[in-house]
């Protein structure tokens, strides 16, 4: 059954309006936001309710709110559904699993401890949390994560991206952009860039593959003390950079080298085709 | 044929170990051959990765169901015997090059539509690459095919987006444009690169993956252009 409300409208301030509304939801459902333009702040509480307050131009549209099976939906439509800026300030049960797509929006989210999706053309996104499967793309915009864990898949064209605190598998691509990762807790990070500069500081788990490349760009890795890793370094035209003495294997004519660190029971794999990489230890 | 040839799908995938990655490496920059079969094997993915992603038009279990009833099929398959076989049938060069031609035709003429049509339905399931072709026309065919599928991708996909630009934000359309072109450029360095070192292992790699990134992000700039 689809139940669709059209909240009620406050005190009219044209061309500004805004609807503040709160339902009951199920708080193991998932929430979708499609809102083709503007602002989507989440926040979460531990109540089986959401509560929406939107801001758009009532001249234009109206908050449009539906729930189906344990499934919600938000978004501010026009009078014939068509898709109207507004922005979103909707407060979802914790555990909620979260959709959010749209074209220009700009995207917050802080608390969530379920599945997150996030997909913009034009801006960017923020999350705090997430736990689960967490997938955020990003076509023009920055990228920034913080506190999550589980499967992490990030896709960015044009921006930078940075995830911290987190824990889990990290799997990354940029085209445009910075990628920083900080305080990570995992056994598998995959990191692709084109043009952009890496930074790793994490764990370097035995048994773990952390794989970091970048065509045109540095590639900045913090090894932690006690590490076991082999670690392999393929570059072009770059060059490498460690402050601590190692033992090469290889040939650094042919632009490739490795060497152990400890046992080298994790695999790092380090390419730059024209970049220095630079290896830190704690 | 090298003892490592079964093992480049692992490879790619990022399944070998670390002691077991170096040794094939160094095999790979020994054996011309075996690096051959490598790079057909990231063409026939870069193809993969521009196939559609639609679900299949009709239920395919009733098919499927019937055939693992079979009464001529033996109940019980050894498990060695049928990765063995598995094996084989995956990375053998004739198989490699057979399965870039049926990614070609399946990628080019649409797998799905192939599918509706009747030709891989249920009844026909066990039909798909049952023919035997020889190894050499099968090897050459990849070669040429391979190639020309990655060019007929992009520029299938680029028409596609030509097509839509004009719904895109010319905000996007800039940045998607500008990614567009550093993936070009770092193509275009990585090719060079490989043209004075074509043995180095890396730099196959690194260009297959830059190939890639390009269907991917065309991928992504058509679909937003079509909807």
């Amino acid at each position: 059954m689809i139940a669709h409300v059209t909240a009620a409208m406050l005190a009219a301030l044209a061309p500004a309006q805004q609807a503040d509304t709160t339902f009951a939801v199920d708080a193991g459902g998932r929430l979708e936001v499609n809102q083709l333009e503007g602002v989507v702040n989440v926040t979460t509480w531990d109540q089986a309710e959401m509560r929406v307050v939107a801001a758009f131009d009532e001249d234009e549209g109206r908050l449009d709110v539906g729930s189906s099976g344990g499934n919600a939906q938000v978004s501010v439509k026009g009078e014939w559904g068509e898709p109207v800026y507004g922005e979103l300030d909707i407060t979802m049960p914790r555990g909620m699993a979260l959709e959010i797509a749209g074209v220009s929006l700009e995207v917050g989210i802080d608390g969530s401890a379920g599945d997150v999706t996030v997909s913009t053309v034009e801006g960017s996104i923020g999350l705090v949390g997430g736990s689960g499967n967490v997938a955020l793309s990003a076509v023009e915009g920055e990228v920034t994560v913080s506190r999550a864990s589980g499967k992490i898949a990030i896709s960015a064209v044009d921006g930078g991206v940075s995830v911290s605190q987190s824990e889990g598998a990290i799997a990354l691509t940029a085209v445009d952009g910075d990628v920083m990762l900080e305080v990570i807790t995992s056994d598998n990070v995959s990191v692709n860039v084109v043009d952009g500069d890496i930074a790793y500081e994490g764990t370097i788990a035995d048994g773990g593959r952390y794989v970091l490349s970048t065509h045109d760009g540095d590639l900045d890795v913090l090894i932690p003390d006690g590490a076991n890793a082999r670690i392999s370094i393929d570059t072009f035209s770059g060059e490498l950079d460690t402050d601590f003495p190692v033992e090469l294997e290889g040939d650094f004519g042919k632009k490739r080298i490795s060497f152990t660190v400890g046992t080298g029971k994790a695999l790092v794999e380090l390419s730059a085709f024209d970049g220095t990489i630079s290896l830190r230890q704690e | 044929m090298s003892d490592w040839t079964d093992r480049l799908s692992d490879y790619l995938d990022g399944e070998m170990s670390g002691d077991e990655r170096v040794s094939l490496e160094e095999a790979l920059e020994r054996d011309a051959e075996l690096r051959g079969v490598l790079k057909d094997l990231q063409e026939v993915r870069e193809a993969a990765v521009a196939l559609p992603t639609q679900s299949p038009a009709a239920d395919l279990w009733p098919g499927i169901a019937s055939r693992i009833t079979d009464a001529d099929q033996p109940a019980v398959v050894d498990l060695a015997d049928a990765r063995e076989e598995r094996r084989r049938f995956s990375f053998t060069a004739p198989q490699l090059a057979a399965a870039a031609v049926a990614v070609l035709v399946l990628g080019s003429a649409g797998m799905w539509t192939l599918m509706s049509s009747g030709a891989g339905g249920p009844d026909g399931a066990g039909t798909v690459a049952v023919e035997p072709v020889p190894e050499a026309q099968l090897v050459s065919a990849a070669e040429e095919g391979s190639s020309f599928s990655y060019e007929a991708t992009i520029q299938e996909l680029e028409a596609q987006l030509d097509i839509g630009r004009d719904r895109l934000d010319p905000k996007t359309v800039e940045a998607l444009e500008r990614s567009l072109a550093t993936i070009d450029r770092a193509i275009a360095q990585a090719q060079d690169a490989l043209d004075a070192d074509p043995a180095s292992v890396y730099l196959n790699r690194h260009l297959a993956d830059a190939r890639t990134r390009k269907i991917s992000v065309l991928q992504q700039a058509a679909l937003l252009a079509s909807s």
